[in-house]
């Protein structure tokens, strides 16, 4: 009974890598798929090469510090971002246009505006 | 009278005053109610609730009074019913209190995207917690240790000395609500600037109520201790004061460390 009960372990353990292994290919693949396919939900911008006529789609990357499915902070953060580095760098800044693009990737249309409004009111209440 | 009863237990007489707290809270609860809605003679209906609720009090705990130390009905026994229930009062208390922190740091630990996602948000300018919450903070403490110098003069039968620190201990906790009404007066902040004002004033206030509270329930003891109802073995309600006291001094603590101090930074 002991070396059946060593094998049923062994067989649970590989069960158990198999099934994280699973997960993490999973997961990959549906990486994969979100920038791949042209879906709404997941693009955000649309590059056309001048060379060849190909849709390249992004996103902003999966940021470690924001890994809930609520992406709220995210794109608040990447926005103060944004302005932040304008205000240092200057308007137009070729580094900052990093942010801008994650920013619009990632914060309904209704949030950016009504930030812009408040910015210019001089009553946007996040720390600039 | 105690003699005729074959057992140590208290039988109470029946009183009046149950029923007439009901009535005031009925009146407290509807007049509250009409007076935050439209409705005529809300305010009044609301006072004479809550002026009805505060003469009960006065008259039952009179009685309990009358019937425990004048007419010797409270045995070690029946002594134990006041005991325990101070204490589970208490322990209700502090539930009352976790709920004001926990809803503190519900929106200061992870501050929400429409206040800017800061702590404290932008515009408030916060009490410097060094100032008089500092000064604060070793009044409250000392005025806990009075309570126990109190304690212990009563426990080795010095009835003089016991209204002294019982004096001392009221001298510094009037001290204590002083500068707390002061700073409130002079806050740059009042309880409707956003989320930050209204747990402030709300866990603050609720806690400078119940040092009020606990303030009365010390001054009636020392009037107690100088007319001579507490004795070096029965002193169940000077020990409720002393627990009661105790427990708002720890919620001051709890309160200057999270809202005054870490709220602030």
């Amino acid at each position: 009974s002991l070396a059946s009960s060593a094998s049923s372990r062994r067989h649970r353990t590989g069960e158990k890598s198999w099934r994280f292994a699973n997960f993490f290919i999973f997961n990959r693949l549906r990486l994969l798929l979100s920038l791949s396919l042209p879906n709404q939900a997941f693009s955000s911008f649309v590059f056309r090469s001048a060379m060849e006529d190909e849709i390249e789609l992004k996103t902003a990357p999966a940021d470690f510090r924001f890994p809930t499915t609520n992406q709220t902070r995210h794109c608040f953060t990447r926005y103060i971002e944004f302005h932040r580095c304008t205000t240092a760098k200057g308007e137009d800044s070729n580094e900052c246009e990093r942010f801008a693009k994650y920013y619009r990737a990632l914060c309904p249309g209704e949030w950016v505006d009504k930030w812009n409004e408040q910015r210019e009111t001089g009553t946007f209440p996040g720390p600039l | 009278m105690i003699e005729s009863q074959r057992h140590s237990y208290h039988l109470v007489d029946p009183s009046p005053w149950p029923i007439s707290g009901s009535l005031g809270a009925l009146a407290t609860t509807v007049g509250g109610v009409m007076y935050m809605h439209p409705f005529q003679g809300g305010a009044r209906l609301l006072s004479l609730g809550l002026i009805f609720i505060l003469y009960t009090m006065f008259v039952w705990w009179r009685d309990v009074l009358r019937e425990s130390t004048l007419e010797g009905h409270h045995t070690k026994v029946v002594q134990l019913g006041p005991r325990y229930g101070s204490i589970l009062f208490i322990v209700s208390e502090v539930m009352f209190f976790f709920a004001f922190f926990w809803a503190s740091s519900h929106s200061s630990l992870a501050p929400a995207v429409e206040i800017g996602g800061i702590w404290p948000p932008k515009g408030i300018e916060v009490l410097d917690p060094w100032e008089i919450p500092f000064l604060n903070t070793p009044i409250l403490p000392s005025s806990g240790a009075a309570v126990t110098w109190a304690h212990h003069a009563i426990l080795a039968g010095k009835e003089k000395r016991a209204v002294y620190a019982l004096v001392a201990t009221v001298l510094l906790a009037l001290v204590f609500t002083g500068f707390q009404g002061m700073e409130y007066y002079q806050a740059p902040f009042t309880i409707s600037d956003s989320i930050y004002g209204s747990t402030f004033f709300l866990a603050t206030g609720f806690h400078g109520f119940h040092v009020i509270i606990g303030t009365l329930f010390l001054i009636i003891c020392g009037i107690r201790q100088y007319l001579g109802h507490l004795t070096k073995e029965h002193h169940v309600g000077f020990e409720a004061a002393a627990w009661y006291w105790h427990f708002v001094d720890v919620v001051w603590l709890f309160l200057f460390v999270s809202i005054y101090w870490w709220g602030g930074i």
